[in-house]
């Protein structure tokens, strides 16, 4: 991995040795990103934490410190916010498999399963996702069990679904293949439709050069045990080594790009995340974006009109009208 | 089909195209859905 760090020089930060890049992204994420108390400062510590266990990563001595207030008041914040229970839970288990000590995780899943909190999920992806954070305590099945299991893998068993831009429905496939997986623990057992569903999506987000989606696509496959295209492979690892970071920049940014792309370079070929990032805020920047050839592909085929043809291969002659530059 | 769509395409996306093309076995069936359902 090599990524571009920039440093703008008004604000430049020593940069922290390579072994301490978790630590630094740990802190980055924690304590600098985002306030406590905003729904974003979850969503992204939920992410960064659960690739990290998913990496098996291992921290230096200290490096859960900047998690402790939050892990001693989570019982409080889940009373207060239990729409969030998803987020909390998910963050408390990671942070005891990562090495926290403690064992709160398991009183929570009693507790929330006790509540009966995941019925109030009105989605199957929430319901899959709920019951996985549950059974990695035993206080539930897996989500690959039952009429929800059975759900999810028709939903997985339909090609035709991801061979049409949907965003939302290719990244609800490669996470229910996170969820039936356990993360890359256990084979999924995807049929041949679903793994046909995953090289439509995959093809979508390469003509889109969507490469967030490509990576998470690229690891759903090795998490089923195929090898992704190398063409893929090798755009995701390019896209990680463009990211840059820095101290500037506030909002939205290219973190989840980040990390997901070192995620899919772990899966290939580990070791991810040894690049050295600035102390303190930390943010990231993705490469300008190409024009999409989704878009153009489209556009070209609604311009033919009664002309368009399902057949890829056959032979056409060029049509003026959709002769552009 | 492919006549009618490269020369929309410009260089870069034809580029990708082709690569999309090469990365795996399925293109030829992925299109027949993408192109079937008017996906717009």
């Amino acid at each position: 991995m090599s990524n571009v760090v920039a440093f703008p020089a008004a604000h430049a930060a020593p940069a922290v040795s390579a072994q301490n890049v978790t630590t630094t992204l740990l802190s980055g994420f924690a304590e600098q990103r985002r306030p406590l108390d905003d729904v974003f400062w979850l969503k992204e510590n939920a992410e960064l934490l659960g690739i990290l266990a998913a990496t098996d990563q291992t921290l230096e001595a200290g490096a859960l410190g900047v998690f402790d207030a939050f892990y001693d008041q989570i019982e409080e914040r889940l009373r207060f916010f239990p729409q969030y229970y998803r987020f909390l839970l998910s963050i408390c288990l990671d942070l005891e498999d990562l090495g926290m000590p403690g064992d709160k995780g398991t009183r929570l899943c009693a507790a929330i399963a006790k509540a009966g909190m995941p019925e109030a999920e009105l989605s199957d992806l929430q319901r899959a996702e709920a019951r996985r954070l549950l059974a990695r305590r035993d206080a539930a099945k897996p989500p690959s069990a039952g009429v929800l299991g059975a759900r999810l893998r028709a939903f997985m068993a339909r090609p035709l679904t991801f061979a049409l831009p949907n965003k939302k429905a290719a990244y609800e496939l490669t996470h229910i293949v996170f969820y039936l997986s356990e993360y890359g623990r256990v084979d999924p057992q995807l049929c041949d439709k679903a793994l046909v569903s995953l090289e439509f999506a995959g093809l979508l987000a390469y003509l889109d050069q969507n490469i967030d989606l490509l990576a998470e696509i690229c690891v759903s496959l090795r998490f089923a045990g195929r090898m992704p295209s190398p063409i893929w492979e090798a755009a995701v690892t390019a896209h990680h080594a463009a990211i840059t970071s820095s101290q500037d920049g506030s909002g939205a940014d290219a973190y989840h790009a980040y990390l997901v792309t070192g995620w899919a370079q772990y899966v290939r070929s580990g070791p991810a995340f040894a690049t050295p990032l600035p102390t303190g805020h930390v943010a990231f920047t993705a490469p300008a974006p190409v024009p999409s050839t989704l878009r153009l592909l489209s556009e070209c085929l609604l311009g033919l009109g009664l002309a368009r043809s399902a057949d890829w291969g056959a032979d056409a002659r060029l049509c003026p009208a959709v002769s552009g530059p | 089909m492919r006549g009618f769509v490269l020369p929309y395409l410009g260089l870069e996306g034809h580029e990708i195209l082709m690569q999309a093309e090469h990365s795996t076995d399925k293109f030829d069936d992925f299109f027949q859905g993408f192109a079937r359902a008017a996906p717009f």
